[in-house]
C-alpha cells in the first residue's frame, strides 16, 4: 500500500486554512495521482470524508470481537476455575451466575478497551509512514499537503501547477531519506517482538510446579540452622544426647513394664497376659526381623502404633509417653537381643 | 467562510496561552511542591512505621476491622469518577462546554485511582504478601475465590485504572506532538516517545476520533460498574445497615457528587494560577453547579429512601445504627455531613447568580468533598460498631499513624497533579482549537 519507495519524490505544499483541501485532493486524483499518495496534515480534524481512506477492518468490529473474547476470558476465569478448584461454601453454588456475569462484564470492557487502543496505536503508526516531513507551522493553523510521486517530470509539473492554483503558500520537493524503515519492515519487527514475548511467556509456563522437587526438611533430621537466641525449644523436636546409657536403659525397662509388657510380655517374646483376648498376636520383639529395624523405625511404631490391612493392631503411644520416654523404650527394646 | 478564517487566526494565541503553564514557573510553585513533598514524606514515614511495627498501629480492633483506610479507598475511587463523568458523559452528549474541562478532570481520575490503590496496600497487614491477590498459577495452588466481592472489586478497579489511563492518553497524543515541536530540554525525548509519531494526517485524526467514540461509552459503563461493585462490598454482606439493595446506585451517585465537586476545585485553582480566565469562564462553573444540584438531589433522595426503609422496618439491630447516627454518638459528624453535602449545595447552587461566582462554587466543592469523606467513614464505622450481639460493641477514632497516612496521601495527590501540570497541558489544545473552528461552523 505504501507508495514510499526510494525513487519517489516528495512534494510538500503549505496552505492557508481558508483554502479548500477537499477540492484540491479531488483535482489531484483527477490528474492521476493515486489515492494513497496524498496526505493532508492539519492541526485539528477537518472532518472531510473525502480526505479519508477507509480502513480494511473497522475499529468498531475489532472492539466488538475483543469484547466477545473478553466475555470468554471472564467466563473461563470465574466459572472455569471455580469448577477446577471447587471451594465449597455453605449453601452457595460452585458456579454463581451473577458472579460470572460481573467478572465477564469487567473482562469484556478491559479486553475491548485495551484492544481498541492497541489497534488504534498500530493504525496511527502505519498512517505516519507516508509523512517524511512535518512543517511545525501546521500547529499555528496551516494545512500541509504531502504527495509522494514517482520521479516523472511531466506529472510533477502538472501537480505543481495544481498546487499553485489552489493557493499554496510554499512548495518544496524532497528526495526521501532511505533510512526510513518501510511499513513492511516495521510490521515484521513488531511481529518478531510479539513472537519473542510469547515464547518467553510459554517458557514461564513450563516451570515445574511440583512441590516434591523443592528442598524440604526430613523427619528426624538434625536442625540445619541454629535456633535464634532466646527461643524456647519444643521438646518433641529436640534431639538430645542421653545423660547416661544405664539410666536410659533402666527408664526404658520401667516404661516397657508399664506400657508394653501386658501384650509383648515381660521378656518381650510376645506372650503377655492379655494375648488370649487379642485377634492379632503381638510381635516377638526378639525376632531378628524386628531387631533389624532401625531405632527410628521402632520409634515411629511406638509413637504412631501399627496398622495391618487397615486394622489397628497396636495403639499409638505418643499420648502416653514423651518423645524422650519413647526413645528410652526403643533403646530398651533394642537391648533385648543382646544376651 | 470569512468568519471561519478569523477563528483559525486565533490558533497561535491558543498555543501560546495553553503552553504557558508548561513553560513558565513561579517560585511559589517550587515552594508548594516542597511543602507537599514534606507532607508526602511524613505519610511515607508513618506507613514505614506501620509496616515495621504492625497493623496494630492503627486503631482498628474487633469489631471495627474496616476503617479510614477503606473509607479513603472508597472516597478516592469516588473522586476518580470526576474525569469519567465530566469528560465521558459530556463527550458522549457532545456538550461543547466540556472542552476546557475534560483534561483537568481526566488527570484527576488518573491520579485519584493511583491514590485509591495505595489505600488498599496501607490496609494490608502484611503488605509484602500482596501478590497473593493476583490470580496466577502458582506452586501453592492458591486461587482467588471469585465469589468474593473483594475479588470483583480488584478486577473492576484494575479495569477502570487501565481504561482511564488509556482514556487520559488518547486525546493527549496530538498535544504531545505539539509539545514535541515546542518544548526542548529533558521533556523533548519524552514527548517524542509519547506522541507515537503523530503527524496529524486526516486518517490519523479519523482513527483517533473513532477510538475515542468507541472507548468513551465503554468507560462510562465501567465507571458505573466500579462504584456499584464497591457498593456491593457492603451491600452483599449481612451487616445491619449495609445489607441494602440501594448501595450500588447510592455509591455511584455519591462518587459523582464528590467527583464533580473536585472538578470545581481543580477548575478554580488552575484558572486562578495560570490565568485561564478566557478559557474557563463563569459559564463553566454555572454548568458544574447545575450538575451538582442534580447529584445533590438524587443522592439526598437515595439517602432518604435507605433510611426510610430501615426506619419503617424497625428491626432492633438495624435501628441501633440509625439511632447512633441521627441522635447518638455519631450525630455530630452525621449532621455536619448532611449540611455539607445536601443543605449547603441546595441553598447556594440553586441560585444562578451564585453559580456564576467561581470562588463560591469552589468553596461548595470543598465542603462537598469534606462531607463526602465523612460520609464514607460513617458508612463504615457505625454499622461495624453495633454488631448484632451487644457485648461486642466497639468504638473507633483514627490513630496518629492513620491520620498521617491520610494527610500524606492527599498531599501526594496534589503533588502528582502539580507535577503533571508541568508535563501535560491542562486544557486539551487540539480540542480547544477544534471547538473554536468547528463550533463556529456549527453555529455553536
Amino acid at each position: 500500500m505504501a507508495p514510499v519507495t526510494e525513487n519517489n519524490m516528495t512534494v510538500l505544499a503549505l496552505f492557508e486554512p481558508s483554502g479548500d483541501p477537499k477540492s484540491l485532493v479531488e483535482e489531484l486524483r483527477k490528474a492521476g495521482v493515486p489515492e494513497d499518495a496524498v496526505e493532508v496534515l492539519s492541526p485539528l480534524p477537518l472532518h472531510e470524508a473525502a480526505l479519508l481512506r477507509p480502513a480494511r477492518v473497522p475499529l468498531h468490529l475489532i472492539a466488538i470481537l475483543a469484547g466477545l473474547v473478553g466475555i470468554g476470558i471472564g467466563v473461563m476465569v470465574a466459572a472455569g476455575t471455580a469448577l477446577l478448584y471447587p471451594i465449597v461454601t455453605g449453601g452457595k453454588p460452585i458456579v454463581a451466575l451473577p458472579v460470572v456475569g460481573i467478572i465477564a462484564f469487567e473482562t469484556m470492557m478491559l479486553v475491548a478497551i485495551v484492544t481498541t487502543f492497541a489497534a488504534m496505536l498500530i493504525r496511527l503508526w502505519s498512517e505516519s509512514r507516508n509523512v517524511t516531513e512535518r512543517d511545525p507551522r501546521i500547529d499555528d493553523g496551516l494545512i500541509e499537503v504531502i504527495l509522494s510521486l514517482p520521479p516523472d517530470s511531466a506529472r510533477l509539473e502538472v501537480v505543481q501547477a495544481l498546487l499553485q492554483q489552489a493557493g499554496a503558500l510554499e512548495i518544496r520537493r524532497r528526495h526521501p531519506t532511505p533510512s526510513v524503515p518501510s511499513g513492511a519492515e516495521r510490521e515484521g519487527q513488531a511481529t518478531a517482538a510479539v513472537l519473542v514475548a510469547a515464547c518467553l511467556l510459554c517458557g514461564v509456563q513450563a516451570c515445574s510446579r511440583d512441590m516434591q522437587e523443592q528442598p524440604s526438611y526430613q523427619p528426624q533430621e538434625e536442625p540445619r540452622l541454629h535456633s535464634p537466641v532466646g527461643s524456647v525449644p519444643r521438646d518433641s523436636r529436640a534431639v538430645r544426647k542421653p545423660s547416661s546409657t544405664q539410666q536410659v536403659f533402666d527408664e526404658g525397662a520401667r516404661l516397657f513394664r508399664i506400657n508394653c509388657s501386658h501384650c509383648h510380655g515381660r521378656d518381650g517374646t510376645g506372650k503377655g497376659p492379655v494375648i488370649a483376648y487379642l485377634k492379632e498376636k503381638p510381635a516377638d520383639l526378639l525376632d531378628p526381623d524386628v531387631q533389624a529395624l532401625s531405632e527410628d523405625a521402632l520409634y515411629d511404631t511406638v509413637t504412631y502404633g501399627l496398622a495391618m490391612e487397615g486394622r489397628d493392631v497396636m495403639p499409638p503411644f505418643k499420648g502416653e509417653m514423651s518423645a524422650e520416654e519413647r526413645r528410652s523404650v526403643v533403646a530398651y527394646v533394642k537391648s533385648l537381643s543382646q544376651p | 467562510m470569512e468568519q471561519e478564517k478569523r477563528h483559525w487566526e486565533h490558533i497561535p494565541k491558543i498555543n501560546q496561552d495553553l503552553l504557558a503553564p508548561l513553560l513558565t514557573t513561579h517560585w511559589t510553585y517550587f515552594l508548594s511542591v516542597g511543602v507537599l513533598a514534606c507532607l508526602v514524606a511524613a505519610g511515607a514515614g508513618a506507613w514505614t512505621y506501620q509496616v515495621q511495627t504492625g497493623i496494630g498501629q492503627t486503631n482498628m480492633h474487633p469489631p471495627i476491622f474496616w476503617a479510614v483506610y477503606i473509607a479513603s479507598f472508597i472516597f478516592w475511587v469516588g473522586a476518580s469518577h470526576s474525569g469519567t463523568f465530566i469528560s465521558g458523559v459530556l463527550r458522549l452528549s457532545k456538550a461543547e462546554w466540556r472542552r476546557p474541562v475534560t483534561r483537568i478532570a481526566e488527570l484527576m481520575t488518573f491520579i485519584s485511582l493511583m491514590i485509591a490503590t495505595l489505600f488498599v496496600f496501607y490496609h494490608l497487614g502484611r503488605v509484602w504478601r500482596w501478590y497473593y491477590l493476583i490470580p496466577y498459577p502458582n506452586q501453592r495452588e492458591l486461587w482467588p475465590n471469585f465469589r468474593s466481592p473483594l475479588m470483583w472489586d480488584a478486577i473492576a478497579v484494575f479495569t477502570y485504572a487501565t481504561a482511564s489511563t488509556i482514556y487520559l492518553y488518547l486525546p493527549l497524543i496530538p498535544d504531545f506532538a505539539l509539545l514535541r515541536e515546542r518544548i526542548g530540554g529533558w521533556r523533548k525525548p519524552l514527548y517524542r516517545v509519547l506522541s507515537l509519531g503523530w503527524t496529524g494526517t486526516q486518517n490519523q485524526w479519523h482513527v483517533l476520533e473513532t477510538a475515542l467514540r468507541i472507548i468513551t461509552p465503554l468507560i462510562v459503563m465501567v465507571m458505573v460498574s466500579v462504584h456499584s461493585i464497591v457498593g456491593w462490598d457492603f451491600g452483599v454482606s449481612l451487616v445491619p445497615a449495609w445489607h441494602s439493595t440501594i448501595f450500588a446506585p447510592y455509591f455511584v451517585v455519591g462518587a459523582v457528587h464528590s467527583g464533580v465537586g473536585l472538578v470545581a476545585i481543580g477548575l478554580y485553582v488552575l484558572r486562578k494560577i495560570y490565568r485561564l480566565e478566557s478559557y474557563i469562564t463563569p459559564e463553566h462553573f454555572d454548568k458544574i453547579g447545575k450538575l451538582l444540584v442534580v447529584t445533590t438531589l438524587v443522592l439526598a433522595y437515595l439517602y432518604f429512601a435507605e433510611l426510610l426503609t430501615t426506619w419503617y422496618a424497625n428491626i432492633p439491630d438495624h435501628m441501633w445504627v440509625v439511632d447512633a447516627l441521627l441522635s447518638g454518638p455519631f450525630a455530630v459528624p452525621f449532621w455536619f455531613m448532611a449540611t455539607c453535602i445536601y443543605i449547603i449545595p441546595l441553598a447556594t447552587l440553586t441560585s444562578p447568580a451564585f453559580r456564576r461566582w467561581p470562588l463560591g462554587v469552589m468553596i461548595v466543592g470543598v465542603l462537598i468533598n469534606i462531607g463526602m469523606y465523612i460520609e464514607r467513614v460513617l458508612i463504615l464505622v457505625p454499622p461495624l460498631s453495633y454488631p448484632r450481639l451487644p457485648f461486642n460493641w466497639g468504638s473507633y477514632f483514627p490513630s496518629w499513624v492513620e491520620m498521617t497516612i491520610i494527610v500524606g496521601s492527599l498531599a501526594l495527590a496534589v503533588l502528582l497533579y502539580a507535577l503533571a501540570v508541568k508535563v501535560v497541558p491542562v486544557i486539551s489544545i487540539w480540542e480547544e482549537k477544534e471547538g473554536l473552528v468547528h463550533g463556529a461552523r456549527h453555529g455553536k
